[in-house]
């Protein structure tokens, strides 16, 4: 589904990622962990195309396209999506019209008709109950006032109605309590299937008890340096990154 | 011939003719020329009116009935020097003093301790001394400010404090002046120049001193550079007689990783004019302007400032509040620009104002002009009397009505000046704005 | 809400390039150009205006020959000639007024399709009454007869002149007088035409009134006057809108708008202005110089005007509010929106004269190209004016670097017990909101016009249903292509 070669990318002329190789076939989990600055967040901007995050060598095909050539709205419509770090505030615009502009996008993009008014309600509210949100935060400005964890949920919410086939979750488990964790990698789990994908990006391996990879792969200084299943995350929370030869302070 | 909304003030050029011979450094030549220009650049301006939109809330009809000549030079320290002298004082400062009655630099009253690396001279001094020195100071050519050009076409003194690069005083230097009884009528006009080297710091404490009744024009025009990763703190006391009209200018301009403070606090005069105008002309620029003003009977205090953001990277943040009591007037005009391509600026601005009596009037008009879009800025503006359910609280308490207004008064004002490190520098604001508050009737 | 629909339909097909911008061919009936007593009295004559309205436009004609364009608006324009302009033109047909929609010029009919404004479809679906000034003169009015069962004047103020001339003379330049400034002056001694309404003691009025304006001939000015008399206990929501066809010359819009607030009453004042703003090198557009200023003379009255500016290539403009009657309420809501070289000096006045008034002023200006943009705002509090109350806040946006935004208020306070609070952000739209967008779905675009139309909320949220959707739209469009 999406096949990363010799990724090269530069921030303000710096070289963060350094010859990235990665491939993620249909129906898979994968993910990444690594130290901070390691890049992690970085190749989920450079696969979502953000505008600065500048590739310098190498290929992202996604379902046989070069995906660098499509504009970040463009690789949405391909079914794309970024689950956010930080979540972005948008003042003055409710999350339920936020929700059907994005959708309604994604839907032209693919030469589809607008969803009926009604029917994205529905829609809406019943991804709202199955992710135990309140229907009255949908109303609320986009992330405007919203706790980490509500924007996490969110970001959930929004992943679950513009239905993509795959998804970057960055770093969605930071600044979680367990209970908002196990809604966040519940909505992740619903997510699974055998024509979707999954990366997703951590620092920490508790996300990965509940959402559990197929495969995982440890970042470093730009480049997978490790790659292998479940266990060695397990290995990587107990030992440490240093015990796969990363000096986690020089990062 | 003056400019469309200025008046005439001819009178100026007449007693100009009169004085020019008596004025410091008439034999120099490009002080003389520079006289000359001014006054006519000046004559040809006028006075600024009150649809001059800078000077809209000022009304400088006050002038007109008045001819102000130039002060003469009053050398004996008396009774009344020494009194003034005694108020300006502040408790533990230490370094060197510079004073100046009516205008003219008092070597009697001044004491200036040398230090290494420290210039610190009158302007008179330095005229007679070394006036190409002085000369640098100044434009060659005078520019669109029709006050700056009076205060160039008829200055007397002021003085120049130029501190090498990487000296920091430790003590501050305080300036004094003193307008006396014989300033009746007639404008005391000082021209004053700073220049913080490179890494160097210091602090001026400047005051304006004078008694009541006095109807004379106390005129100050101060040109400042803050150098490379320099620092200087301006603490000033405007605390002059009712009758007395005030206008001090101050121009500003800072240089990269440069830091500079105002403080203000203007409780005296008929009018009272307070200019700050700094232009941040080097990345990472700090600048910091804090200020109060307390008006009642006949004040009318006026405070305007223009912070000009050059380059990117720069932060500035304003602070003033105004006390308006019965018969005082105030006007707060805060321009804050954002030059083209001074990005990632920081700017904020904030002004309140109370009002404690029916006749009494607050204006403020806060301004934003962005060229750049990167920026934050933010500026806020209130005009209100005392919170009264925290009054009625501080009365369930046991207060009485006039205690209660004064602690809020105080608290009000003491916002201003709460960060001040200079320990008797803070002492002396609060000591003269709970002064002001007592003095209340 | 068909009409709703339509006009959606009409601005989805807007693509970049004004919509508007073409022009009809109708004979029009033109004074002489340039300005003299001569064209006034053939203005006046053409209006079969009584005496006494002659002479009020030749006195203010007088005055306005004293005075000086203002220049303290942060504007740089060309100052218009005013000897090179028309200031009568009118269509022919109009001598011979049409009674009902099926005798209006067809030619006519036919622009107002080309606007997405039908007549029959807004007279029968939406219930919005329309009095439409097409250069000048009023050509056709509907639902005149359902408003004349409870009594509301609704006609075109030479109309009102005419039949109403006690009511004209007590209120016409009593809100704006005749030489308030130099364009209301110039206004009073030309004005063509404009709408008049009265509302009844204690009557509602029952559908919103609405007025499109379009400015068509080459080289007219159009100076409309407007007149809205609100007696006691009653209420009026108008709406104004207007679009213009695309022009070389600059083209002088100077307005006047007048309304009275009796005891208890309430006038809700919309406009969206979307004039043809010039093209992207600024060549052309509207200058838009209005005096709006409404008097809440009664006791608890209400004002409220809420504006879109998009359009113009000048824009100077200031809805005031002279907050008279004890309780009386003033509010401003405006949205400004700059693009290209587009120039925009607006905001408001709130004078506090009664006691306990309150008012409330939120703009929201969007400057973006090489646009400047200004809010220039005053609060006054006079004297006698106990427990006044007022909350501004104005928030700017700003898109590229090579524009402005500028906030210029000025608050003067006269009255010990006045709570007076103004706050001012500016900001941008960031890249991480947009791309946080992006990543959605949405297109540049879509996410500048839906990050703008969020900033503008508490505005937008006070439009009429009428305008709303085409107001959001029109956000969009006037900002296409400034971003990416």
């Amino acid at each position: 589904m999406l096949e990363i070669k010799n990724l090269h990318v530069d921030v303000d002329g710096k070289e963060i990622l350094k010859g990235l190789n990665l491939n993620i076939g249909p129906g898979e989990v994968h993910a990444i962990m690594g130290p901070n600055g390691a890049g992690k967040s970085t190749l989920a901007y450079a696969i979502c195309g953000k505008e600065g995050y500048e590739i310098t060598k190498g290929s992202v095909t996604f379902k046989g396209k070069d995906f660098l050539e499509l504009e970040a709205n463009e690789r949405a419509g391909e079914g794309v999506f970024l689950g956010f770090q930080y979540p972005v505030e948008i003042p003055g615009v409710s999350n339920v019209n936020f929700l059907r502009a994005a959708l309604n996008s994604i839907r032209k993009y693919r030469g589809e008709d607008e969803i009926a008014a009604v029917e994205f309600l529905k829609l809406i509210r019943a991804k709202a109950a199955e992710l135990k949100m309140d229907p009255e935060m949908l109303k609320r400005a986009v992330n405007v006032g919203f706790s980490g964890g509500e924007k996490k949920r969110n970001e959930m919410i929004q992943m679950a109605m513009l239905d993509p086939i795959f998804s970057v979750l960055d770093e969605t488990d930071s600044g979680l309590d367990i209970d908002a964790l196990r809604i966040v990698a519940d909505g992740i789990n619903r997510m699974r299937g055998d024509s979707r994908s999954i990366l997703v990006i951590t620092h920490y391996q508790r996300l990965l008890d509940y959402v559990v990879p197929d495969f995982v792969h440890v970042l470093s200084d730009g480049k997978i340096v490790k790659s292998g299943d479940k266990s060695l995350a397990i290995r990587l929370e107990k030992d440490g990154y240093a015990s796969v030869g990363i000096d986690e302070s020089a990062a | 011939m003056t400019l469309k909304n200025y008046f005439d003030s001819e009178n100026y050029k007449t007693n100009f003719e009169l004085t020019r011979a008596t004025l410091p450094g008439q034999d120099v030549t490009w002080l003389s020329a520079l006289r000359e220009k001014s006054i006519s650049k000046f004559a040809q301006m006028g006075l600024p009116g009150p649809k001059v939109e800078e000077w809209k809330y000022s009304n400088l009809n006050v002038l007109n009935s008045t001819s102000y000549e130039t002060t003469n030079e009053n050398c004996d320290s008396d009774e009344q020097t020494d009194k003034l002298l005694d108020q300006a004082n502040i408790e533990n400062i230490n370094g060197s003093k510079v004073v100046f009655v009516d205008g003219y630099y008092s070597d009697k009253l001044s004491n200036i301790r040398s230090h290494n690396g420290v210039s610190l001279i009158s302007l008179r001094e330095l005229l007679k001394t070394n006036p190409g020195n002085a000369e640098k100071f100044f434009k060659t050519t005078p520019d669109e400010n029709s006050l700056r050009n009076l205060n160039v076409a008829f200055m007397t003194d002021g003085f120049v404090l130029d501190i090498d690069d990487n000296v920091k005083l430790a003590e501050p230097i305080q300036v004094v002046h003193i307008s006396t009884k014989s300033s009746d009528t007639k404008a005391l006009r000082q021209n004053n120049y700073i220049r913080i080297g490179a890494r160097a710091s210091t602090q001026i404490i400047e005051s304006f001193i004078g008694p009541d009744h006095i109807n004379s024009w106390s005129h100050n025009v101060s040109k400042v550079v803050v150098e490379e990763k320099a620092s200087l703190e301006v603490y000033q006391f405007q605390l002059e007689g009712d009758e007395t009209i005030h206008m001090n200018e101050c121009v500003v301009e800072t240089a990269t990783d440069a830091h500079f403070r105002h403080y203000s606090l203007n409780v005296g005069g008929k009018l009272s004019r307070t200019e700050v105008k700094p232009t941040l002309s080097g990345r990472h620029g700090q600048v910091e302007l804090r200020g109060a003003f307390l008006g009642r009977n006949g004040n009318s205090h006026d405070v305007f400032t223009h912070m000009k953001h050059m380059v990117p990277q720069c932060n500035s943040d304003q602070i003033y509040r105004g006390v308006l009591d019965r018969g005082g007037k105030s006007a707060f005009q805060g321009k804050v620009l954002v030059a083209k391509d001074a990005q990632l600026t920081n700017a904020d601005q904030s002004n309140k104002n109370l009002l404690l009596d029916r006749n009494a009037e607050a204006n403020s008009k806060p301004e934003l002009l962005i060229y750049a879009d990167d920026v934050k800025c933010s500026h806020g503006a209130t005009v209100g009397e005392l919170d009264q359910e925290a009054l009625f609280y501080m009365k369930s308490r046991g207060l009485e009505t006039s205690a209660a207004k004064a602690l809020m008064v105080e608290a009000f004002v003491a916002e201003v000046y709460q960060e001040i490190e200079l320990g008797p520098v803070k002492e002396k604001y609060l000591s003269v704005a709970r002064q002001w508050l007592e003095g209340k009737d | 809400m068909a009409s709703t629909l339509e006009t959606r339909q009409a601005v989805e097909e807007v693509s970049g390039d004004y919509k508007y911008g073409f022009v009809t061919d109708i004979e029009m009936v033109k004074a002489p150009k340039g300005l003299s007593e001569d064209v006034i009295r053939f203005i006046s004559a053409k209006k079969e205006e009584p005496e006494w309205l002659l002479d009020w436009r030749l006195k203010a004609y007088q005055k306005w020959l004293k005075m000086e364009e203002p220049d303290w608006a942060l504007l740089d324009y060309v100052k218009p000639d005013f000897q090179d302009i028309y200031y009568y033109a009118a269509p022919k047909s109009a001598d011979d007024r049409p009674k009902s929609l099926d005798e209006v010029d067809p030619e006519l009919l036919r622009t107002y399709e080309k606007l997405g404004i039908s007549l029959q479809e807004q007279e029968v679906l939406s219930g919005v009454a329309v009095d439409i000034v097409f250069d000048s003169v009023s050509v056709a009015t509907t639902f005149r007869e359902t408003l004349k069962k409870k009594g509301v004047i609704f006609c075109s103020i030479s109309e009102a002149a005419r039949d109403y001339p006690e009511i004209m003379k007590k209120y016409l330049g009593s809100v704006v007088p005749m030489a308030d400034n130099f364009y209301a002056a110039l206004n009073s001694a030309v004005f063509t035409d404009g709408t008049f309404v009265y509302i009844p003691k204690g009557v509602r009025c029952p559908m919103e009134l609405s007025t499109y304006f379009r400015i068509n001939e080459a080289n007219t000015g159009q100076f409309e006057r407007t007149l809205i008399i609100a007696d006691d206990e009653s209420y009026v929501s108008y709406l104004e809108g207007c679009t213009a066809p695309m022009r070389d010359e600059n083209q002088l819009h100077a307005a006047v708008v007048e309304l009275v607030v009796l005891e208890n009453a309430e006038i809700k004042y919309s406009t969206v202005q979307n004039w043809y703003p010039g093209d992207k090198d600024g060549k052309g557009g509207i200058y838009n110089f209005v005096t709006k200023r409404a008097a809440c003379r009664g006791e608890n009255s209400k004002v409220s005007w809420t504006q879109v500016e998009t359009g113009s290539a000048v824009t100077w403009k200031y809805p005031s509010c002279i907050l008279q009657g004890d309780g009386s309420v003033g509010e401003f809501y405006s949205v400004a929106i700059t693009n290209n070289y587009q120039q925009a000096d607006t905001g408001t006045k709130m004078i506090h004269i009664g006691k306990n008034t309150s008012s409330t002023i939120i703009s929201k200006g969007i400057s973006a190209g090489k646009a400047q943009n200004v809010y220039r705002g005053l609060v006054k509090v006079l004297p006698n004016a106990e427990n006044t109350r007022n909350f501004t806040q104005c928030d700017s946006l700003l898109i590229g670097d090579e524009c402005g935004a500028h906030t210029v208020p000025y608050i003067e306070a006269k009255n010990p017990t006045a709570q007076l609070e103004h706050e001012a952000t500016t900001s941008k739209i960031s890249d991480e909101q947009l791309f946080y967008c992006l990543q959605r779905g949405l297109d540049v675009e879509d996410s500048v016009a839906l990050i703008v139309n969020g900033f503008c909320k508490e505005v937008m949220m006070q439009l009429p249903m009428e305008f709303a959707v085409e107001a959001q739209k029109l956000l969009g469009i006037s900002l296409e292509g400034s971003v990416g």
